[in-house]
């Protein structure tokens, strides 16, 4: 042991008695001495430049987002949303856990057969136990017999999965995200209407912006049914071209069907309101934009 | 075991009786099918029995089995009349088979209510006012038809970017530079960039940009190297005048406009209701308002301005786009609008996330211009690189389309023989004409 601290003192003293390059630009210390060599701060002779390109170790924190008029599309202004609520990565598997709970909780497990004694009918023994020939049997509702009935069906159930409400939540702004990292999220001001009841004007607006059959259908996602009403109507007639939806009618699901998502903006505010219990401490959702009381 | 008999007749017959004979309209259009089917229905054209009562043809004894049968027919009918009591349904005069327009009551009956009473029924000449039944596809097509002349009908004008989208380079290249002249000389001359809106079209150029040089600034900005000193100012001002023939505010106005620059509010209630007086919406007369006050800034500062740009312009370097950042978001916003309106493209807002120098956006610009592939195929041929890479695996293959039996065997060498022997056997040869991989 007295060796080994021997060996290391000596150590030591090699170490100081070798010369320090003065110029070097990363020399610090954390002790507390009047030396300029000691600061925290590098000296002005070992400045480090400024890197050309400064990394981002974590990313942007918001993103602007471009509101559109609508129908004719034309750029209003930029927005900024911030980076957890539309720029955050890809999550292949929360969105599947989101799908995957989504789809279990809308399944209606009505599916439903009778077993031996609710089937209508006599309790009565049908043949004698012996003497026949023949098996034996009890009633004509036993699960072996035509008519009777059955062993092991189904019978009404609830098949919905449960998942955490963080998760589902940051699926949902995950989705959103998804989308507008692939530039498929057009946010619209103000509300999506239409004059007039016409197929063929939605069909050729739908055309002229790209957002028809052909170029992988749309969803519309609007804050609420109100003015929207001959939109809609038609938007049914054109199940080819996309589908009309209120923002609290869509689902995770919704949003990664189709080729691009039109969303009104007030919409979008609202779902990102409703979904961030993963960011907030509070459950109560305040803020969100009536449908009733927007301007159309 | 005890063995039942068979009945010998149908089945149907068991029952009571057949089914009443509907009463028929004379000129009723569904008479005929309606009772050809009631009468038709009701006569079973084959029974289940056997012809004869072939378990009993070996008894002779038609005194027993005659009783039997009684015996049988009374337990099922409820009723001891004997079997040929009963009317025979394979009769030609049984009344089962007898048409209804022969059974003559009923039809004499039809006869007195036709000629009794008065159906107050005209036949159409036209169409209108019957009802139609038709797809809802159709019905939607007549509606449209309908309100042709009231429903308005999507104009190409009414989308902000034009349907036909600029894929040239060289062309990009123009509007590029048209929208950075554009852009920036109504920023610097403090105009407002609505003015940009009236002339969107890509041939129609009032400010002849192409004449003007893009230059870098020392302090890393763009400057505008115009041809002639008054060249902007003239357009300017050719341009207010002519925002001002189309927008006349007319003298009746003149007062109350004035009035309006002054205050700079619409909130007023005195306001109000002179706007009122006067028959305008605050919306208009916010737009009256913006275009006067914007007209007036335009005045003041373009001359003075653009004379200060030429001058600092002709003394800076030739540009260089990668070298002048592009932060100011008001600028980078109103460049892009501008880019959409003059070419078609819009570069989507993560790709605007990318965009920080001139540069950027014009590289953003020439992406976007490319058309999205739509096959694998396309997509790794598009990149040189990632083509050569894919090429070198040696077991891998790219084929454009898919590989079908006559590419396999033509890679083997054995296609012409298959095609020599199907020909020579009359056997057409199908499959693709072209089938070069």
């Amino acid at each position: 042991m007295r060796s080994a601290i021997q060996q290391f003192n000596r150590l030591s003293i090699s170490q100081d008695a070798a010369p320090r390059s003065i110029s070097s630009p990363f020399i610090r210390t954390l002790t507390t001495t009047t030396s300029p060599r000691a600061s925290l701060t590098t000296t002005a002779d070992t400045v480090i430049p400024p890197p050309s390109d400064p990394l981002q170790p974590i990313g942007p924190q918001s993103v602007l987002a471009t509101i559109h008029a609508f129908p004719s599309l034309e750029p209003l202004r930029f927005e900024q949303y911030p980076a957890s609520h539309l720029y955050l990565p890809t999550r292949r598997d929360i969105l599947h856990r989101a799908v995957i709970y989504e789809g279990d909780k809308t399944r209606l497990g009505t599916a439903s057969t009778k077993w031996r004694d609710e089937v209508h009918g006599s309790t009565k023994k049908i043949r004698p136990q012996k003497g026949t020939g023949h098996a034996r049997l009890g009633d004509k509702k036993s699960p072996m017999l035509r008519g009777g009935g059955v062993a092991f069906g189904p019978k009404p159930r609830d098949f919905s999965t449960k998942l955490p409400r963080k998760v589902y939540d940051l699926a949902w702004r995950t989705a959103l995200s998804y989308r507008f990292r692939k530039g498929e999220l057009t946010i619209i001001d103000g509300a999506m209407t239409i004059p007039y009841p016409s197929v063929s004007y939605v069909e050729d607006m739908f055309n002229a912006h790209g957002w028809g059959n052909k170029d992988g259908r749309s969803l519309l996602v609007t804050l609420g049914k109100k003015g929207r009403r001959d939109f809609r109507e038609v938007m049914e007639k054109l199940g080819n071209f996309g589908r009309m939806e209120t923002w609290d009618e869509v689902d995770v699901k919704d949003l990664l069907e189709m080729g691009r998502v039109v969303i009104e903006r007030d919409a979008l505010k609202n779902i990102l309101l409703s979904h961030q219990s993963d960011l907030t401490n509070s459950i109560w959702v305040k803020g969100l934009v009536s449908a009733n009381k927007q301007e159309l | 075991m005890h063995r039942l008999p068979r009945s010998q007749r149908p089945i149907e017959q068991l029952l009571p009786s057949v089914l009443p004979l509907r009463p028929c309209l004379r000129n009723s259009p569904c008479r005929p099918s309606l009772c050809a089917t009631a009468t038709r229905s009701n006569v079973s054209p084959f029974s289940t029995s056997a012809p004869a009562l072939s378990i009993f043809s070996s008894k002779p004894d038609k005194k027993k089995h005659r009783a039997f049968v009684r015996r049988w027919q009374k337990r099922l009918l409820g009723e001891s009349d004997p079997v040929g009591a009963h009317v025979d349904p394979y009769d030609k005069t049984s009344p089962v088979r007898i048409a209804p327009e022969e059974q003559g009551e009923e039809e004499e009956l039809l006869e007195e209510m036709e000629g009794g009473e008065d159906w107050g029924y005209t036949q159409a000449e036209t169409w209108r006012g019957l009802e139609r039944i038709g797809s809802d596809k159709w019905v939607q097509q007549w509606k449209e038809w309908e309100n042709a002349d009231s429903w308005k009908k999507w104009e190409p004008s009414d989308s902000y970017a034009p349907v036909d989208k600029v894929r040239d380079q060289a062309a990009l290249k123009e509007a590029f530079h048209r929208a950075v002249v554009e852009v920036i000389t109504l920023k610097k001359a403090g105009a407002p960039l609505e003015f940009l809106n009236d002339f969107v079209g890509r041939h129609y150029d009032p400010l002849r940009t192409h004449e003007v040089k893009l230059r870098a600034s020392r302090d890393g900005s763009v400057s505008l190297l115009y041809p002639s000193e008054t060249a902007v100012t003239e357009f300017l001002q050719k341009f207010m005048s002519e925002e001002a023939d189309e927008t006349d505010v007319g003298d009746e106005h003149a007062e109350l406009v004035d009035e309006l620059l002054e205050n700079g509010t619409l909130q007023d209630a005195t306001i109000k209701e002179k706007l009122k007086e006067a028959h305008l919406t605050i919306a208009e007369a916010r737009s009256l308002v913006g275009v006067l006050k914007s007209r007036e800034v335009v005045a003041k500062v373009a001359s003075e301005v653009m004379a200060e740009e030429n001058e600092s312009a002709q003394a800076a370097e030739e540009l260089k786009l990668n070298s002048i950042p592009l932060t100011d978001l008001d600028l980078k916003f109103n460049l892009l609008k501008r880019l959409t309106a003059l070419t078609g493209l819009r570069i989507s807002d993560p790709n605007i996330l990318q965009i920080d120098t001139f540069a950027d956006l014009y590289h953003q610009l020439l992406a976007a211009s490319k058309p999205q592939p739509k096959k694998l195929v396309e997509e790794i041929l598009a990149d040189p690189k990632k083509a050569k890479k894919v090429m070198s695996i040696p077991n891998v293959k790219i084929s454009p389309r898919r590989v079908t039996v006559v590419d396999k065997e033509k890679e083997v060498g054995r296609w012409k023989v298959i095609e020599y022997a199907l020909k020579e056997r009359g056997i057409p040869v199908t499959g693709r004409k072209v089938t070069s991989l």
